[in-house]
Parts: structure tokens; C-alpha cells; sequence
């Protein structure tokens, strides 16, 4: 699917896309990855037999699941610089809009 | 609720510092309860009286050597207590990933993937155009893979559950030995302080022959409950091992600058 710019769309809801959107789909996903065992200790799950190997796997599926949460969160990000720079197509062709594209190019940097 | 392996907790550590104390007064009062011990012997024993000094000296010796023994049974204890293992943290953390609570991981999960819906989003009706058709297909994949989470979220807090659930059952199943090996250290000092009181020569090799047979007690104990345990861990191991190495879903990343969306 090749890309055509964009010529019809309001400014407004692309940055409530960004802001309500993707913003708050990456902080999820950035709060679910901080609630992951991977740094829980050895001795919480004790010494009895067969604990620490489940925990060595518990640490190993928390990587794998940190790792797939990471790729999400770029994800995220891509989606809302995608509507942002849908919206700077769109003020591009409007007039007198340069305080809210050097807005959106801030919250692009951010 | 605390978890019963947390008040068994502190009633270890709390008998870890009390045998502590007892081998740190052993230690300073070594030479005098040697020399009590020695006098007492020689009361009962009057012409003991010309070996005072060898059995003073014999006494100081007997307890210098059982010593370290004891600190060394101490600090190995403290390392059980230390893995005696914490299923209120490892309950506290499964909650967190999938408790009821909409603040739960899972909880979290299930709200993003039902509102990464592009019929909800306020560009659903003024942005028109390829671009937007392309966003539109991009979103609509995303639920899919936030979906992608639940299941090793899930399998992660089962998991946890279980082992909780397994340590509690492993120590009320051993009924409080894990405490064990401070009480006998503390039994063996009280045991040494009473062959002082009576002068009947201060017995330390025989306690000492007790302490070991009591430690080989606990062995035994853990060795007995170990297999009973062992396959619920398994279980529980092959249940995370099953989760495999990547996740069912997949993240779709529209490029940006140049060819947004779709490009």
C-alpha cells in the first residue's frame, strides 16, 4: 500500500488520536511491563524442591514477555507519530499554523 | 492475611538471634565458666584440686572448640530462613498480574485491546483518504496483539499462586523444623551452662553428638517432604515452559517521517 499525503482530515481529532490514544496505549503497556516477576528474587520461591527451576523459567517467560512489551510500546509510539505527522501534512497546507506545528514537532520529539 | 511461613519467619529469626546471643555470651564468659565449671567438678571431687588449672584449661577448650560450630549452624540456619521462600510477595505479585482489579495486568490488557478500536477514535470521521484507510488497518491489528499477553499472564500468576500455595503446604507439612536448627543451638548452650551449675564436667562432646543428630533429623524430614513436593513444581515449570520462547502476536509498526501511515 503505497503512502499518498494526507488532504482530508481535522488537526484536532489526529492530535486527540496521539494524545488519548496511542500516549496512554504505551504507558499500559510501559505499567504492565513494570508489574512483571522478572526481578523477584531466587529466595521468595524458597528452596524447596523444584522452586528454583520454576523460577528460572518464571524469569525466562517474564523476559520473553518484557521483550514482546517493548516491541509494543515502540508500536505505540510509531502509531502516534503517524497521526502527528498526518497532522503536520494536513496544518502544511493550512496558513498561519506555526505555533501548532512547532507544537506537534515538540511532542514528536518527546 | 500474613502467610503462616511468615509468622514461621519470625519465629526463626526471632530464635537465630536468641541462639546468637547464647554463643556470644558462651564466648565473653568462656573463661569463667570454665573456671565455675572446674570448681564445681573439684567440690564433688576433692583431689581434683591439683589439676584445677588443666581442667580450667580443658573446660576453655572444649568450649572454644564447639564455637564456631555453633555461629557456623546459626548462619546456615539464617540462609534457610532467608529462603524459606514469601508466598504473601509471590501472591502479592500474581494479584498484580491478574487480579479482578481493573488496575491489574490483566485488567490493563483488556482495556487497551478493547479500546484500540479505530470506531472509537475521534479520527473516525474527519480523517478520510489512503492514509487513513492504511492507520485504520494498522489499529485494527493492535487489539490482537495486546491480546497476544493475556495467556502468559495468566500462566505467570497461576504459577505464582501455586508455588505459594506449595511453600505453605511444604512448612506446615514439616511443622516449624526449619526453626529447628536455632533451638537446638540454644538447647545445646543451656545444656552446657546446666553441666557447669552440677560440676559434672561440662559434657560438651555428648551435646554435641545431640545437635548433629538433631540436625540429621531436619535432613531427613526435608528429604522425605522433597519428592512429595517436587512434581507440583514440575507441573508448574511446564506450564511457563509451554508459554515458548515468542508470543502468538504481532505488533504492527507504520513508518514514520516519509511515509506515514501504510507507506
Amino acid at each position: 500500500m503505497s503512502y499518498e499525503p494526507t488532504i482530508a482530515g481535522d488537526v484536532d481529532d489526529l492530535r486527540k488520536d496521539a494524545d488519548t490514544i496511542w500516549d496512554p496505549a504505551r504507558e499500559t503497556l510501559v505499567a504492565v511491563r513494570g508489574m512483571l516477576p522478572t526481578d523477584l528474587p531466587d529466595y521468595v520461591y524458597s528452596f524447596i524442591p523444584g522452586a528454583r527451576e520454576v523460577w528460572q523459567e518464571m524469569k525466562a517467560a517474564s523476559e520473553n514477555v518484557e521483550s514482546y512489551l517493548l516491541e509494543g510500546e515502540v508500536a505505540m509510539r510509531a502509531l502516534r507519530d503517524a497521526v502527528l505527522w498526518a497532522a503536520l501534512d494536513i496544518i502544511g497546507t493550512e496558513a498561519s499554523v506555526q505555533d501548532d506545528i512547532a507544537e506537534i514537532r515538540e511532542q514528536l520529539r518527546s | 492475611m500474613t502467610s503462616y511461613v511468615n509468622v514461621l519467619r519470625q519465629m526463626a529469626t526471632t530464635a537465630c538471634d536468641k541462639a546468637e546471643d547464647a554463643v556470644d555470651f558462651l564466648d565473653k564468659n568462656a573463661v569463667i565458666l570454665a573456671t565455675v565449671g572446674a570448681d564445681n567438678t573439684i567440690r564433688q571431687w576433692p583431689p581434683l584440686i591439683v589439676v584445677r588449672p588443666q581442667l580450667i584449661q580443658g573446660n576453655v577448650a572444649q568450649i572454644k572448640f564447639v564455637l564456631p560450630l555453633l555461629r557456623r549452624i546459626i548462619e546456615l540456619d539464617r540462609t534457610a530462613v532467608k529462603y524459606m521462600g514469601d508466598p504473601d510477595e509471590l501472591r502479592r505479585v500474581a494479584t498484580a498480574l491478574s487480579g479482578a482489579d481493573k488496575d491489574s495486568a490483566r485488567g490493563r490488557i483488556t482495556d487497551l485491546r478493547d479500546s484500540l478500536n479505530p470506531n472509537y477514535m475521534p479520527t473516525r470521521l474527519s480523517w478520510e483518504g489512503r492514509a487513513a484507510d492504511s492507520y485504520r488497518l494498522y489499529v485494527g491489528d493492535q487489539p490482537g496483539a495486546v491480546e497476544a499477553l493475556l495467556e502468559p499472564i495468566n500462566t505467570m500468576s497461576d504459577v505464582l499462586h501455586s508455588v505459594a500455595q506449595g511453600i505453605e503446604d511444604f512448612y506446615v507439612a514439616l511443622a516449624g523444623a526449619a526453626i529447628s536448627l536455632s533451638k537446638v543451638v540454644i538447647d545445646l548452650v543451656v545444656a552446657i551452662l546446666g553441666a557447669v551449675a552440677a560440676g559434672t564436667g561440662i559434657g560438651i562432646a555428648v551435646a554435641a553428638l545431640g545437635i548433629v543428630s538433631a540436625i540429621l533429623d531436619i535432613a531427613a524430614a526435608l528429604l522425605a517432604l522433597g519428592t512429595t513436593f517436587l512434581n507440583t513444581q514440575h507441573e508448574n515449570e511446564d506450564q511457563l515452559v509451554k508459554l515458548g520462547p515468542s508470543l502468538p502476536g504481532k505488533w504492527l509498526k507504520p513508518l514514520v517521517g516519509d511515509g506515514p501511515p501504510g507507506g
